[in-house]
């Protein structure tokens, strides 16, 4: 498969085991978000692809090529670093042009007094340069330096460098994490705009989950080093591969309650039945996301302790026994702290979690 | 509180500032006014001679020997110990262990002390004993003289000068160095620039530029400043081969005790150090530094 | 480059740059003869280490010359903290007419190198009849425009609030300095010590003009007489004095790696 693959991926910082053997591929014309907290070894994967870390084991394949051993800039990668990583020394033109002097250009033909005699192909150079700076709005800022540019516009630089040679892997590491977030929401557009027209294999690397749903079309959950989940949006939101992801994913977070199987299959809530049957026994969690709750229409019990008001909704904190639970309810519901609301859920959004932490399959008695 | 303030800060800069005008300006502005007379110590009153110090420096064969010899020097030293300091720190920075003993090896130089480490070297470059030229004896090469022949005197005093500056040198380009982000050096391996040369000539050697002039300058000026090396091992010899600006000032000033004269070496030796920090800040810092 | 070629080179250049401590140190523990007669050898045949020492110790004064190393230095940087840190911090946090004028004053001294003043400071202290005093050896360097440029740089860098607070807890504006400032500046200290020690402690130029004779001779001063007076063409002797005198500074440098490279580079600027 051409794109990028990456297999069983291991690597250590000294003692600490930062990959636990990851595997992913990406697509032609793919774009795949790397999401997890700080620390989870997303950047580590990152480097390794882009051949600045190298794995301790484990094979990077990028267009039928393995590239485990080459060096960075023999792998066709580009990629956007969280800081710009531009050349503060030379002008946008220039920042531009670097990748496509770097391959094009002979060692000869890159001295500072030859330079005339490559007059082709630096005239080609500065045409393919033009060609890209142009619908990322950077054609009146050519011949600036980094320092006089605003974040946004370094960003857009940054990116321009990274798609001139149209690469066949585009690596993109938290680059909006140093931009305002009025701008971070323009800039997500303008990076799958990017991305569409290169059709490279992406790989977007965040700790922002917003960033991962909304931009890409399959996201990568990892956390300590392990890759937990790799689906689509919408499937990793509502079918996370664990308890882990279920806890990662989604703002505000999922409510995660102790349930049991009884020996016949129905689960069981804080002792009353809640429609659904699983192949599994015993101890079970429960979750629920707080749009998943409906508010006066079930058995359980939940005595509100706060509320916050978000504009378009109410996010109620509610105890029921001993938990804490979050609901989310219409902005206009008349709810006051110290109100006891019966609450229950619909089964067809419920998730159940083995001891393991692993998703288990559950069923509504309807299709049982 | 303004008036308060104002008279706490006078009150604290009160003795820097007395000092200052006690230990730095007057005695600068009475070496300027020196060069200008016929002081000599013990001679009451001095009298304005104008330029006439000047006259007969450059009349005096002796003055153009040291100031030739200065020139000769530093020309031998500052490159030699800026790149050597460059390439060490290079190969430094990319050593895979042993940063730290290396660093502190090329570094020893700078702290041992210059005067028993000029006897050291006169040691090993001794003619007959030293172990310089026994070992040019055991491969069949006849050693010169080093520090007492006219023609390597000078050779032998910048070897040493650039054995004594190029750890001081390194350490300077290291700390350069840590100061490029290494998002730079990584992001043009992946633009492309796949020899060592490429990323050097691309990241590297740009945004040391800062510090390198910083190094040029100080270089310079620390050679121009060349005095105990001299003083200890040649005092100027033989037949004048190794006199040096600061060491004919020292010699005019306090062995013959013309004070006057002496004081217009230093006035020139002032103006090139003033020259050379003139040439950091006007010309060259415009363009390394990436505003 | 790979990287056994590396650590070849590096050690192949680290070993010629030892070769002056090797062979000091070799020289000075062979008796004399046989530095005449084998000349390349490194390990003696005969140990002389006791003779070289001894002749040394019992000729030089060397104990003297190390306190007066201590004294020279110690006295130095003590005047040059006291005077530099009230300023810098007047410098960087407190407002006054003419502040301008004396941080132009101080960017101007910065210009000047030490041997311009010391023709006539020379005459002055020979006038006063204090040559071959530890107070010539001290004074003209006491005050450091290096010194209070580098404090006023690091004093910039605090908080102002940090400041404020002191005074709303009822400070005045010295007791700020040294209380406050102060202790926030350990390391724009420790650099500047390490910075000037080494400095004073190599100079030969200063102590050569204002000292003569023994009694307030620094190591510098002593190695430069020994070599000239006494040793002749005892090398042995020569090189057990140089080692002894090396060995201080050293020895700090070594226990402190970290700190001397660090001090050197942070102030690198004055050279």
């Amino acid at each position: 498969m051409s794109g990028l693959v990456i297999d069983s991926v291991r690597k250590a910082f000294g003692a600490t085991q930062v990959l636990h053997g990851v595997s992913l591929s990406v697509r032609p014309g793919e774009f795949v978000a790397l999401l997890g907290p700080s620390g989870c070894g997303k950047s580590t994967l990152m480097r390794i692809i882009a051949g600045i870390d190298a794995p301790d084991a484990g094979r990077v394949i990028i267009n039928d090529r393995d590239v485990t051993r080459a060096h960075p800039g023999a792998r066709d990668v580009a990629m956007v670093f969280q800081n710009y990583a531009l050349y503060p020394h030379l002008t946008v033109r220039q920042n531009i042009a670097v990748p496509l002097v770097m391959r094009r250009l002979s060692a000869w033909q890159r001295l500072p007094f030859l330079g005339g005699f490559a007059g082709a192909a630096r005239r080609a150079i500065a045409a393919d340069v033009e060609r890209i700076a142009e619908p990322l709005g950077l054609a009146p800022l050519l011949d600036r330096r980094p320092a006089q540019l605003s974040g946004g516009q370094r960003q857009r630089v940054a990116l321009a460098r990274a798609v001139v040679r149209a690469p066949h892997v585009f690596l993109l590491d938290e680059p909006l994490s140093n931009l305002d977030a009025a701008l971070r929401v323009t800039t997500r557009r303008e990076i799958v705009d990017i991305h569409r027209r290169v059709g490279a294999a992406s790989l977007y690397v965040t700790h922002d989950q917003s960033e991962a749903l909304t931009m890409a079309d399959r996201v990568a959950v990892m956390l300590g080093g392990r890759l937990l989940q790799c689906a689509a949006p919408a499937d990793v939101y509502d079918r996370p591969a664990n308890l882990d992801v279920a806890r990662f994913i989604g703002s505000p977070a999922i409510n995660l309650l102790p349930a049991e199987a009884r020996d016949d299959g129905w689960v069981q809530l804080a002792g009353r039945a809640t429609g659904l049957a699983t192949a599994a026994r015993g101890p079970l969690t429960l979750g629920v996301r707080p749009e998943a709750w409906r508010i006066g229409a079930g058995g359980w019990p939940a005595r509100v302790e706060h509320t916050e008001f978000l504009g378009d909704g109410l996010l109620v904190h509610a105890r029921l026994d001993d938990h804490a639970v979050l609901l989310r309810a219409e902005p206009d519901a008349r709810i006051a702290v110290g109100d006891v609301l019966p609450i229950g859920f619909d089964p067809a959004r419920a998730l159940v979690f083995g001891a393991d932490g692993a998703r288990v399959a559950a069923v509504e008695p309807a299709h049982a | 509180m303004r008036r308060g303030e104002a008279l706490a800060a006078w009150m604290l800069t009160l003795p820097a500032a007395l000092a200052f005008l006690l230990l730095l300006l007057a005695p600068t502005l009475a070496a300027i006014a020196l060069a200008f007379s016929d002081y000599e110590l013990g001679v009451w009153p001095p009298h304005w001679i104008g330029l006439d110090n000047f006259r007969e420096m450059w009349t005096d064969r002796g003055f153009r020997t040291s100031f030739v010899n200065t020139l000769v020097y530093v020309a031998i030293v500052a490159p030699v110990s800026v790149a050597g300091g460059l390439g060490l720190a290079l190969l430094i920075e990319g050593a895979a262990r042993g940063r730290t003993i290396f660093r502190a090896i090329f570094f020893l130089p700078v702290v041992s002390l210059t005067v028993a480490m000029a006897a050291a070297w006169q040691y090993l470059l001794h003619p007959t004993i030293g172990p310089v030229n026994a070992v040019l004896r055991a491969v069949g090469i006849a050693g010169p003289a080093w520090l007492s022949s006219s023609d390597t005197v000078l050779l032998s005093l910048a070897a040493i000068g650039i054995w004594e500056s190029i750890g001081f040198n390194m350490v300077l380009f290291m700390a350069g160095l840590t100061a490029i982000p290494r998002e730079l050096r990584e992001a043009a391996a992946v633009d492309g620039a796949r020899a060592a040369w490429d990323r050097f000539r691309l990241v590297t050697w740009p945004l040391l530029g800062p510090t390198a002039l910083f190094v040029v300058v100080i270089s310079l000026i620390r050679s121009v400043r060349v005095f105990d090396t001299v003083a200890v091992l040649t005092r100027g010899g033989p037949n004048k081969a190794s006199e040096v600006l600061l060491y004919t000032m020292y010699t005019e000033g306090f062995t013959f005790l013309r004070l006057g004269y002496s004081a217009a070496i230093t006035l020139v030796f002032l103006v090139i150090v003033l020259g050379l920090m003139l040439v950091q800040t006007r010309i060259l810092d415009r363009r390394v530094h990436y505003g | 480059m790979g990287n056994a070629a590396r650590l070849i080179v590096l050690t192949a250049l680290a070993l010629l740059f030892m070769v002056p401590y090797i062979w000091m140190v070799s020289a000075s523990l062979k008796p004399t003869d046989e530095l005449f007669r084998n000349h390349m050898a490194l390990i003696p045949e005969h140990f002389a280490a006791v003779q070289n020492y001894g002749r040394v110790l019992r000729e030089v004064p060397v104990a003297q010359y190390l306190w007066n190393g201590v004294v020279m230095c110690g006295g130095i940087l003590f005047f040059q903290l006291l005077f530099a840190i009230p300023a810098g911090y007047a410098l960087a946090k407190l407002r006054f007419a003419g502040r301008e004028f004396v941080f132009g004053a101080v960017m101007l001294g910065l210009l000047v190198p030490p041997h311009v003043p010391a023709l006539p400071l020379y005459v002055a202290l020979s006038a006063a009849g204090m040559l071959n005093t530890f107070a010539a050896l001290i004074i003209p360097s006491t005050i450091s425009v290096f010194a209070i440029f580098l404090f006023r740089q690091f004093f910039k860098s605090l908080p102002d609030e940090l400041i404020h607070a002191a005074r709303l807890d009822g400070m005045g504006e010295a007791a700020i300095v040294w209380r406050v400032a102060l202790p926030n500046a350990w390391p724009a200290a420790t650099a500047f010590a390490i910075f000037s020690v080494v400095a004073h402690w190599n100079d030969l130029f200063w102590p050569l003009i204002v000292v003569t004779g023994q009694d307030r001779a620094t190591p510098a001063l002593g190695v430069m007489h020994f070599r000239t007076e006494e040793a002749g063409d005892d090398f042995a002797a020569l090189m057990a004095a140089c080692v002894l005198m090396t060995a201080p500074l050293v020895l700090a440098f070594l226990l402190a790696q970290r700190r001397f490279v660090e001090g050197i580079s942070t102030t690198g600027l004055k050279g």
